[in-house]
């Protein structure tokens, strides 16, 4: 709705150059060069055809993911659990891929219809504890994601163990029925790509076009108002985290059954926790959250490489991303904006 | 001991709370501050208490000049302020919240000291209360007398009691005067900020009366309360009348159920004008809160047949516009479309050119993108009104005018007026005795909680009112 | 004796948390929530490891990770009072940069050996059974972290300071009308509080999981945040909480032979005891509710939330 304004442009200019000489300034600190590490990164990303098929395929989960977010925190709500409801989706999809209808053609469908209904009920939970019992969705979402994890790793030692051995490296592979279907040699995912776009394009109009999504911004700017309007504020928050949390056990369908085709320890990949820092950067709107969960799996997926080109340990892609967020959030903060507006602006 | 108020002005805005204030209070004269709403009462209890800095003018305690501006400079020069709502912490003991932040006791933190003094001087006061329970567990009344003894503990010399009374029992109020009646004797300054006429009488020697900002008179008390009550409020010349269209066509009864308030049923016709008058703190703005609640039940005849008027039907704003009005990040458009009803899909090329309409239609300054917290306070009511259904049905309006300038005011009445003679019919709240006679067809006065007259306007003189309000009986 | 072994492991075990907890309790009592423990632990962990290897000094290490976790707290609180940044967003984002750049930063250093406390054994008190080999008989960090508690909460229910600190965290407004600076307690017990968590990853690289390897305290962080509602906001009740998930961790490593999978499930009890203890919490601060509850469990479920946690000073 926002009027796309020339000066506007140009600060968002400014400010994603000094972002950028922020992290050379940072990956120079941490005794690397800069020009490397960039040129590295985009060809682990995009060098090859096979780069850009697995870089879009860390794109997809953290897509959902952020899209996810988005709409929690457009309730207002802090859905840090989100790494739970990931993991909730992807047990959903192993419980098809185990059992008999594993080996059925229709396993995918199966394991999205479980995996969605898993994050979303994990989802609603967290929502529960908050409007019946007044528990913040932090600590709640935290809890939830850790029993999450308990019964992950409870799984995967015990009912769902390798044959022979029990290991913390996950379970078998999944039967190729369970797999998601893919096409051309470079085994692009067409079907998961087709879900995430129509997931983007129901967000859009979710969010921009129905009232329900206007309810649950509304709900989330001020709870308070929503009595006059004749609403209740509750109902919006069980709404917004069923959907976020569906969403996100389809980002978890897919680290299961697409990315990894077993269920592993750590299937969210941290993925939750880096959505959560692309959605506080792009303000919670669509567009942009999704340029730069683009960005950050192209990051991510780059970022693998440096490990083996330059010898840099690949958590520098983190270091990068989470201090380029806190720098923006920092020079988006009203006060320093309005104190810079003072300087900058005295006209206006 | 004497507290010498000199020359004190300030300004908000284009508002002035105070202008050039000079008072002198002191010792054994327990002296009532009294105005009608917005008379710089307030403001003049924060510059003392040190929470604003004045434009000009000096503070004296006996011979010692005030750091004007600083809460610290009052508390050491002794003075105390009982305010509305307790400050104090819901969570701690009574005894920590006589520690938290005490001058007093920073030195020697030492238990078995503290409790004896405290446990003593609440044998004195006549309080029993366990200095162990937490401060949730008491009411208000109970927090204010234990803050009271507080300040007494924190050798306050001035005790500044802004309005405290409500949330009072007969017999908490009846303690808390013959206490604040015994400190007086021993020498304290009590000034106490009150619209309670019955209140001051019982307590004070001396009142000031404040009105526009200005001090008007130091009276001694008793004192004629009609007299009072006359120098309190505006003359009878209302500056600018709204005219008001008065109905010709005659209507049913509308029946108001008013068992909360120990009244029976009131009959009003429709298509009437309701003012609830009263003063700030007053039921009134609670009334129109339970009217959309449906704790205030309104029977009406439709089809010859009594009906329930249901809640669909009641358009209600709040007087807290920004908190529990409006949605302060969304636009002026979100809004809009928020109150369409007819189905979940939104149509914003159908919603922008209806609230283009709206928006010239109540001239509410602000854009299509504009959040509701950039609107002045006159759009966001104009804004609350605009978003109310054209469809027929009963307006429910806190303070419609509160805070707004003279424009403002005017547009927002003839927004009402224009729609009342098809609307079931209006009620709103206010505070101002002039805007009540000037739209009103019917009056409904508080004073406190408790209904004190509901006549119909060509039945009362305008003069009644301040009488009513205030709690005095006119005769 | 079985027994009495594991009781001295649990006590010298929970060691960094008992002093986690205690400082994040300091902080949420003056109403601010240090969501970074995760990542702070990783740094101050990997600080103090990579300090008293460099410097050969132990003691050395340790003060420094202190005070990594202060300017830590320091951030966080600056952010919310100068920039009016959320504490939550500024906490989430330091846990991973922080977390993220021990992994950078600490590659030299994993699984090296380093200098360790020495054991202070105290003559005649460490001969008192069970209490004595589990403080007297051990490094000082255990004897430090022990005598914290008490010490903690004499500061917090005892002091002059303690009370101005429950004061802010309940209503700073109330308390500026007392004429408190509530800005400045909350800057001070972030930064005490800081000190605390440092010294609690500290505590974890010099002794409980010696040494330093990449994700070394993972977790714990998280733990501790769940273990600080557990002990319902008061620091004894905390550290009891820290000592009982000491036990589990035990439980777990005894039973991994019987059960596969519990040393991994076991210690991830905190988090649904934690969400009890909020939902309990919430029934018990409902006037309505109290007598349908036993009031047993308010022992070991209730406790006052701080009125105004997590929320930015309103400015007058």
């Amino acid at each position: 709705m926002n009027s796309f304004e020339f000066k506007n442009f140009y600060i968002l200019t400014i400010q994603v150059i000094l972002a950028f000489l922020l992290s050379s300034l940072i990956i120079i600190l941490l005794g690397a060069s800069p020009l490397d590490v960039f040129k590295n990164i985009f060809n682990g990303a995009f060098g090859r055809p096979e780069k850009i098929v697995k870089t879009l395929l860390i794109f997809l989960p953290i897509s959902l993911a952020s899209l996810a977010l988005i709409i929690t925190f457009s309730t207002g709500l802090w859905n840090i659990g989100i790494e739970g409801q990931i993991v909730l989706g992807a047990i959903g999809a192993t419980v098809i891929a185990k059992s008999f209808l594993g080996e059925n053609a229709l396993s995918p469908l199966y394991q999205l219809i479980i995996g969605v209904s898993f994050g979303s009920l994990w989802g609603l939970f967290c929502g529960f504890l908050k409007v019946k019992f007044n528990v913040h969705e932090i600590f709640g979402g935290l809890g939830l994601y850790f029993v999450g994890s308990g019964a992950i790793i409870y799984l995967i030692l015990g009912p769902w163990s390798k044959e022979g051995i029990a290991s913390t490296s996950g379970t078998d592979i999944f039967n190729k029925a369970s797999w998601f279907p893919t096409f051309s040699d470079l085994n692009i995912p067409a079907l998961p790509i087709l879900i995430v776009s129509v997931i983007l394009i129901l967000s859009i109009v979710f969010l921009g076009f129905t009232k329900t999504g206007l309810k649950l911004k509304a709900t989330g700017t001020n709870p308070d108002s929503t009595e006059k309007f004749q609403f209740s504020s509750g109902i919006y928050i069980f709404i917004a985290f069923a959907i976020a949390g569906g969403i996100a056990g389809l980002a978890g369908v897919f680290q299961a059954s697409v990315f990894h085709h077993k269920l592993v320890p750590s299937i969210s990949g941290g993925y939750g926790f880096l959505s959560i820092l692309i959605v506080l950067a792009s303000g919670k709107r669509i567009i942009p959250t999704m340029l730069l969960a683009l960005f950050f799996s192209a990051m991510i997926a780059g970022g693998s490489q440096l490990q083996l080109r330059l010898n840099l340990h690949s958590s520098l892609i983190s270091i990068i991303l989470s201090s380029v967020v806190f720098f923006w959030l920092i020079v988006n903060s009203e006060v320093l904006k309005t104190k810079l507006n003072k300087l900058f602006l005295k006209d206006t | 001991m004497e507290l010498k108020i000199s020359k004190i002005s300030k300004q908000f805005g284009s508002v002035k709370a105070n202008k050039n204030i000079s008072l002198k209070i002191e010792s054994k004269k327990i002296h009532a501050l009294l105005g009608e709403n917005g008379a710089g009462k307030s403001t003049l209890v924060k510059i003392i208490s040190g929470h604003y800095k004045p434009d000009s003018g000096e503070i004296y305690v006996d011979k010692n000049k005030l750091e004007l501006g600083s809460t610290l400079s009052s508390i050491s020069n002794g003075i105390g302020i009982l305010s509305q709502d307790p400050l104090d912490f819901q969570n701690l003991t009574i005894k920590e919240s006589f520690l938290a932040g005490s001058k007093k006791f920073g030195k020697y933190f030492r238990e078995k000291n503290i409790e004896k003094l405290l446990n003593e001087s609440f044998k004195k006061y006549e309080i029993k209360l366990d200095i162990r329970s937490k401060i949730k567990s008491l009411s208000i009344g109970e927090r204010q007398q234990i803050e009271l003894i507080r300040l007494l503990f924190e050798n306050s010399k001035i005790i500044i009691l802004d309005e405290p009374t409500n949330g009072f029992s007969l017999k908490q109020r009846e303690l808390v005067f013959s206490m604040l009646k015994k400190l007086s004797n021993e020498g304290y300054i009590i000034i106490l900020v009150s619209h309670k006429l019955d209140e001051v009488f019982e307590l004070c020697k001396e009142a000031t009366i404040l009105k526009n900002g200005s001090k008007i008179k130091t009276i001694p008390i008793p004192y004629e309360r009609k007299k009072i009550v006359d120098l309190m409020f505006k003359g009878d010349k209302s500056v600018n009348k709204i005219k008001n269209p008065i109905s010709k066509i005659k209507k049913d009864n509308m029946h108001i159920d008013l068992k909360y308030y120990k009244k029976g049923i009131a009959k009003i016709p429709e298509g009437k004008k309701i003012g609830v008058i009263g003063l700030q703190g007053s039921g009134n703005d609670q009334f129109i809160k339970k009217i959309f609640d449906k704790s205030i039940s309104i029977t009406r005849i439709v089809n010859k047949e009594r009906e329930m008027l249901e809640k669909e039907n009641i358009y209600y704003t709040p007087s807290d516009r920004l908190e529990k009005g409006l949605f302060s990040d969304l636009t002026l458009i979100e809004h809009m479309a928020l109150s369409d009803n007819r189905n979940n899909f939104i149509n914003w090329k159908k919603i922008k050119e209806y609230s283009s309409k709206k928006i010239n239609e109540f001239n509410i300054k602000g854009n299509l993108n504009s959040q509701a917290k950039e609107l002045s306070g006159g759009n966001q009511q104009k804004l609350q009104l605009s978003l109310i259904p054209d469809q027929k049905g009963l307006l429910a309006i806190e303070q419609p005018t509160r805070g707004l300038d003279l424009n403002s005011t005017q547009s927002v009445w003839n927004k009402i007026n224009e729609r009342i003679n098809d609307d079931i019919c209006l009620f709103f709240s206010t505070t101002d005795i002039d805007e009540v006679w000037d739209q009103s067809d019917w009056i409904i006065s508080f004073s406190g909680e408790k209904i004190t007259d509901i006549s119909e306007k060509k039945n009362i003189k305008k003069s009644d009112i301040k009488y009513f309000i205030s709690g005095v009986k006119n005769k | 004796m079985p027994f009495e072994t594991s009781f001295i492991t649990v006590i010298s075990l929970s060691a960094p948390i008992v002093l986690v907890v205690l400082g994040e309790t300091i902080n949420e009592k003056s109403g601010v929530i240090n969501l970074s423990i995760e990542g702070t632990l990783l740094i101050t962990a990997l600080t103090a490891f990579a300090i008293s290897v460099t410097t050969g000094s132990p003691f050395i290490g340790f003060i420094c990770a202190g005070l990594i976790g202060s300017i830590v707290g320091l951030v966080i609180i600056l952010c919310d009072t100068k920039l009016r940044m959320d504490q939550i967003a500024v906490g989430f984002i330091l846990t991973i940069f922080l977390g993220k750049l021990s992994s950078f930063l600490g590659q030299d250093y994993v699984r090296i050996p380093g200098p360790y406390f020495q054991k202070v054994s105290i003559p005649f008190l460490k001969d008192i059974p069970y209490i004595g080999p589990s403080l007297f008989d051990q490094n000082a960090i255990v004897l430090f972290s022990f005598i914290m508690i008490p010490v903690c909460w004499y500061m917090i229910e005892k002091t002059r300071w303690g009370l101005i600190v429950k004061a802010v965290g309940e209503n700073p407004i109330s308390a500026e009308n007392r004429g408190i600076d509530p800005e400045k307690v909350r800057i001070i017990s972030t930064v005490i509080g800081g000190f605390l968590i440092g010294l609690g990853g500290a505590a974890f690289s010099l002794h409980s999981k010696f040494g330093w390897s990449e994700n070394h305290t993972g977790n714990y962080g998280w733990i501790c945040l769940a273990i600080v509602i557990f002990g319902g906001w008061n620091p004894i009740r905390a550290s009891l909480g820290a000592y009982f998930f000491g036990i589990f961790q035990i439980l777990a490593l005894k039973l991994q032979s019987y059960a596969l999978g519990l040393t991994q499930v076991l210690p991830l009890i905190p988090f649904p005891l934690m969400i009890l203890t909020l939902v309990f919490i919430q029934r018990f601060n409902k006037s309505d509710n109290v007598t349908k509850l036993p009031k047993i469990l308010n022992l070991f479920f209730g406790g006052q939330e701080p009125g105004d946690i997590g929320k930015p000073l309103t400015k007058k």
